[in-house]
């Protein structure tokens, strides 16, 4: 949808969108969803994933959570103005909200709000969240990554911030307060607009919409663009298999294995061990990096050796851990 | 249809501000369902003109173009290292998210060439050339650099001579909705645009210039509308082969030149001609007053002495206490009007009604039962009419709070949707401006209007006597559709509601 109104709105024009959704984990345009949340836990517990289309790093949402949008022209954008309005806003919520040196906005030190942005030639957007009510626990357990650390990848990564909910600093505070408080701060700081009759709201009974939203919603959910438009990344892991340390190395590309390499890590492997890792590299070379791709890939091979067997038990245990993301 | 002019002695005849200033001044209904639709006021473009144009030249270095350092040659075409451009922010590094093009493309100026990400946006670069890509200087997902070349691009040789190397921004130049023409010789408005924004670049608007083209005239066949510079040659060839160029017409009312609206709009004495777009608060009334005046107008004038009106008044405010609600503040005559006017509906109907013609089925009058009584102000955006709802089940103090609270809204442009929808009669206080006979014009969504002239201290015979005495006389102007509210209704009704006023004691009997 953002993109519809960045494209489409009238390129003077300053269009401020409210909205919220399901538990969603948002990753940026180019990060690594493997790297970036927990796709295990995401899975088990019902929260979907999504890649937008502006950078930045990866957020939460739930209903408890609001998004806002400001689409402007491009000579317009400047990273802390949204920002600084939604404070202003907040303020009038008697929330001491600021804008910290991230251009994120805090409260005492704890951020509640992140923001990503867009430029094309003639505009631009600013995107944010704003954590009302938001169930913190399960943002911590998505958005931290077992394979964290063994993922070596190019793209933004997310950088960590304490957060907290404004129901912290207010009782009163929820989605529409606080889309209200936004609203007339827009107005306010964006031309004398009588911002109550340019106001749309829309809900499931608008059907055009929905029809529009519905398209969209079926562009992001393709493995394609949610997994395969991950940049290059490799994932090394160790363990120990049949009593003598292992080391591997994953390389990805668009979400598809281009490249395994494995090896002992004193160097001891003789010819049918390079045999067997050269059997298990073959195998997974254009796979799509998902634990259920990579079994099927993997099943004939474990049938070759007890050796092929264990090796091939415990690239996917690792792998597992990782990729348990839906398949291509 | 008639005039009825109640006869009365005069020492002098005020004449009252030109009729048609006050014709366009008047009510403005169903302002909201045009605003709704506007998608932003061309108000606020031009307002921010002026911030924007120095965000152009200093915040915008993106646009900026280093010398490339290229002299104009003779051959063909040439190839250019197209540098990745500062994006802003301080990012001297990002990461090539995705290719639009590949080598062999062509590409045109403003197409998209490639995606790159810094840290927290994703920018899309686009191209500032025709030509075509001879070379992607990365990958997908490597990390580009700023100031150093990102693909190359054959041009032709022509086309880069003009490109100047000053720091001029390059791309977009908003052109704001007024610009007094700087062409000696008046154009030809037979191709005419009526767009406030022109892409050209910069070599574009120098040819134009040179030619005193305005290019808000020009057909662009360039992508998006830009305008090419043999857009330019040919419009001056065929401006050339016209006859006598026609008188420019200048569409903004002189209305606009003297009210407070539209800021945008205001014509500068002494600037010469030119052609402005209607404001939205006058694109408003032009659709509104042209639905108006299919209405058949009874007007009716009457004269009413308002001396007991302001005693009464000044009793009622030397009674309020200064206390913490609204209500208890000092009222103005106002409110009283406006209640005269909703008692005095209570007796006519008919005049609270609206007509329901559809084309083709018969004409019905739907009368209404909640006296909303929609009241003139002169707001920072033009005229506009809130309503009071509700009338006859308000006091008269629980009228001018409300009052009070709509002007404050109407100041500070922010009267909601409910303020301005739902009148069923409108009353113009336009006397506070001046102008004393007023000939207002109905609103098409309903069949009564009343304009209150201003309020003057005239000589009057006391009753029956031959002595002078001086009067507080204030002229109020009815006029109602004709096609279902008759002559002696109107007058009888304006009859009652002088008197109401004439002798307040008279509201009090009246009042629930």
């Amino acid at each position: 949808m953002l993109c519809r109104i960045l494209r489409k709105s009238d390129p003077e024009s300053f269009v401020l969108y409210l909205w919220r959704n399901r538990p969603t984990i948002v990753i940026g345009r180019n990060q690594n969803p493997w790297k970036e949340c927990n796709l295990k836990m995401m899975a088990s517990r019902d929260v979907l994933l999504a890649r937008r289309t502006s950078g930045g790093g990866s957020v939460y949402h739930d209903m408890g959570n609001s998004n806002y949008t400001v689409v402007m022209p491009r000579e317009a954008f400047t990273r802390d103005k949204c920002a600084e309005m939604v404070s202003r806003a907040l303020h009038h919520a008697d929330i001491p909200a600021y804008v910290n040196e991230r251009h994120d906005v805090a409260v005492e030190g704890r951020k509640i709000s992140g923001s990503a942005f867009k430029l094309t030639n003639k505009r631009a957007f600013h995107h944010g969240t704003m954590l009302i009510d938001a169930d913190l626990g399960r943002l911590h357990g998505c958005l931290h990554s077992e394979a964290k650390d063994d993922i070596e990848a190019l793209g933004v990564e997310s950088v960590r911030s304490v957060v907290t909910n404004l129901r912290e600093y207010s009782l009163s505070i929820d989605h529409l307060t606080f889309c209200q408080a936004v609203m007339s701060e827009f107005g306010r700081t964006f031309g004398k607009l009588d911002v109550g009759r340019n106001v749309t709201v829309w809900d499931e009974s608008d059907t055009h919409v929905v029809g529009m939203v519905e398209e969209e919603r079926k562009r992001i959910s393709t493995w394609k663009w949610l997994y395969g438009q991950t940049p290059r990344f490799v994932h090394r892991f160790g363990g120990v298999v049949g009593g003598k340390p292992v080391v591997a190395k994953v390389s990805v590309y668009h979400g598809h294995i281009t490249e395994v390499s494995l090896g002992y890590d004193a160097g001891q492997e003789d010819a049918d061990d390079c045999g067997v890792f050269q059997m298990i590299s073959d195998s997974l070379v254009d796979a799509p990096y998902v634990a259920a791709d990579v079994r099927s890939c993997l099943g004939p091979i474990s049938r070759e050796s007890p050796t092929a067997a264990e090796l091939c038990r415990w690239i996917l245990e690792k792998i597992m851990e990782a990729a348990s993301g839906d398949s291509a | 249809m008639f005039t009825v002019q109640t006869a009365s002695k005069r020492a002098a005849v005020s004449v009252c501000a030109s009729r048609a200033r006050i014709h366009s001044l008047l009510h403005i209904p169903t302002l909201l369902q045009v605003a709704s639709r506007q998608r932003s006021s061309p108000v606020l473009a031009a307002l921010d003109t002026t911030s924007f144009a120095a965000h152009i030249s200093d915040k915008q270095p993106w646009i900026e173009r280093r010398g490339f350092g290229t002299s104009a040659s003779k051959a063909k075409e040439e190839t250019v290292a197209y540098k990745l451009a500062d994006i802003g922010e301080g990012i001297t590094e990002c990461e090539i998210i995705q290719w639009f093009v590949k080598p062999g493309d062509k590409v045109f100026q403003f197409d998209k060439i490639c995606e790159v990400a810094s840290d927290k946006a994703t920018v899309e670069i686009t191209s500032r050339y025709d030509g075509v890509i001879k070379k992607l200087y990365y990958a997908d997902n490597d990390i580009a650099l700023v100031g150093k070349p990102l693909v190359d691009i054959a041009v032709e040789a022509p086309a880069l001579a003009q490109q100047p190397k000053a720091k001029e921004p390059a791309v977009i130049e908003l052109a704001p909705a007024v610009m007094p023409s700087t062409a000696a010789a008046p154009q030809d408005f037979s191709c005419e645009r009526t767009n406030d924004v022109v892409y050209a670049t910069p070599a574009v608007r120098r040819i134009a210039r040179e030619g005193s083209v305005d290019l808000r005239f020009v057909a662009g066949t360039g992508k998006g509308g830009r305008i090419l510079k043999d857009d330019v040659y040919r419009f001056v060839e065929s401006s050339r082969e016209k006859p006598a160029p026609v008188e420019p017409i200048v569409v903004a009312t002189t209305v606009a030149a003297q009210s407070k609206a539209s800021r945008s709009d205001a014509v500068r004495p002494g600037s010469g001609d030119h052609i402005v777009n209607l404001s939205p608060v006058q694109r408003a009334m032009f659709r509104s007053m042209t639905d108006s005046l299919s209405i058949p107008h009874f007007r009716f004038k009457d004269e009413i002495e308002i001396d007991a009106l302001i005693l009464a008044r000044q009793r009622i405010n030397s009674a309020q206490q200064p206390q913490a609600d609204a209500a208890a503040d000092k009222i103005t005559l106002m409110p009283f009007f406006i209640k005269a006017t909703s008692l005095a509906l209570a007796q006519f109907p008919i005049l609270n009604s609206r007509v329901l013609a559809e084309p083709g089925a018969t004409p019905r009058l739907e009368y209404r039962a909640a006296h909303n009584i929609g009241v003139a102000m002169d707001t920072p955006s033009g005229l506009i009419v809130p309503s009071i709802k509700n009338v006859q089940d308000k006091s008269l103090l629980e009228i001018a709070a409300e009052l009070r609270a709509l002007v404050l809204r109407g100041k500070a442009g922010a009267l909601t949707s409910s303020d301005l929808r739902g009148g069923t009669f409108t009353l113009s206080n336009v006397g506070m401006i001046g102008g004393t006979y007023l000939s207002p014009v109905v609103v098409s969504s309903e069949v009564c209007i009343c304009a209150i002239g201003r309020t003057q201290r005239l000589p009057r015979f006391d009753g029956n006597s031959d002595r002078v005495v001086a009067r507080n006389v204030l002229v109020t102007s009815w006029a109602a559709d004709h096609r279902v509210v008759d002559g002696a209704t109107m007058a009888r009704f304006s009859m009652l509601y002088k008197q109401l006023l004439e002798q307040p004691e008279l509201m009090l009997a009246r009042m629930r």
